[in-house]
């Protein structure tokens, strides 16, 4: 069991939610691509473990994540993560912090660009968006 | 006779420098918005088109919580824009974590099309059409997107 309480495996069917901390990566409907796109030279996706938390408990989140405001949130379940061959792992501390890992990694920038891309918009088809703002 | 705004108003070879940039994307608004008349078909059709340049505009001078477009990728950006065909649906924009822009067309939560223009020329993509993805990179596009991914563009759009 992890300091929050919630056990070291992620399960398939936990909520994880994916901070969107600037306006462009959401519309009003749902987030957009770049919402679960990771920086080129990142191997991993931050995220928290996210059981259906109230707005302020997942403003109080971000800032034991020391992040910006957090104006919405895409949420996916673990095994939508684990469908596409991705990995959510615990990553504690913070408590709740998870991670996203097995971005695919290519010397051609462009080209790791277009296979993350292809990653993110299947987590994006199937993200939940919810608006804190 | 209607009046028309002319390509280079609203976006294309537009210079701005920085401190200006959010009044001037508040005039272009407006201006828009005051010549968008259902009688005026040639500026409706124009209308999309002149709000993503503004949002492309707003990506690069107005910083969104620390993130901002770079400029080389804000003034590729608005050059694809402006090179897109009338009947290809404006995208969505918005900033990757690098300061490269999105491009995203987004019919439906199955069907989405999105595009990287980073400032290199190149066209990093991906689509997902149901249950099936493809991917790929577009390489030294100077004139805008090519037409085998305007194609892939359409099949996604509503008809």
């Amino acid at each position: 069991m992890l300091a929050s309480g919630l056990p070291e495996a992620v399960a398939d069917d936990e909520p994880i939610l994916r901070m969107l901390h600037e306006t462009s990566k959401f519309s009003s409907t749902a987030p957009r691509v770049p919402a679960f796109m990771p920086g080129d030279a990142d191997i991993e996706l931050s995220t928290a473990r996210h059981p259906g938390m109230p707005p302020e408990e997942v403003h109080a989140l971000a800032e034991v994540f020391k992040v910006r405001p957090v104006k919405a949130g895409a949420v996916v379940l673990a095994h939508d993560i684990r469908r596409i061959q991705l990995e959510i792992l615990a990553d504690e501390e913070p408590q709740r912090h998870a991670i996203i890992v097995g971005w695919p990694q290519h010397a051609d920038m462009d080209e790791q660009r277009s296979i993350r891309k292809s990653f993110a918009l299947q987590l994006v088809s199937v993200a939940k968006l919810i608006k804190y703002i | 006779m209607p009046e028309t705004i002319p390509v280079n108003y609203i976006g294309c070879g537009f210079s701005l420098s920085d401190n200006s940039a959010s009044y001037v994307g508040e005039q272009m608004r407006n201006t828009i918005s005051k010549f968008d008349r259902p009688d005026d078909s040639s500026i409706t059709l124009q209308s999309p088109k002149a709000q993503v340049l503004a949002d492309i505009n707003d990506l690069h001078y107005c910083e969104d919580a620390g993130l901002r477009a770079t400029r080389k990728a804000f003034l590729e950006a608005r050059e694809v824009i402006c090179r897109l065909p009338s009947d290809i649906p404006v995208p969505e924009v918005s900033t990757e974590p690098d300061g490269a822009i999105s491009f995203d067309w987004m019919p439906s939560k199955r069907r989405i099309f999105s595009l990287t223009v980073s400032g290199n020329r190149n066209f990093p993509w991906a689509m997902l059409d149901g249950s099936n993805t493809s991917r790929g990179v577009e390489r030294n596009c100077w004139y805008g997107i090519p037409p085998n991914l305007l194609l892939k563009i359409k099949e996604i759009s509503p008809k």
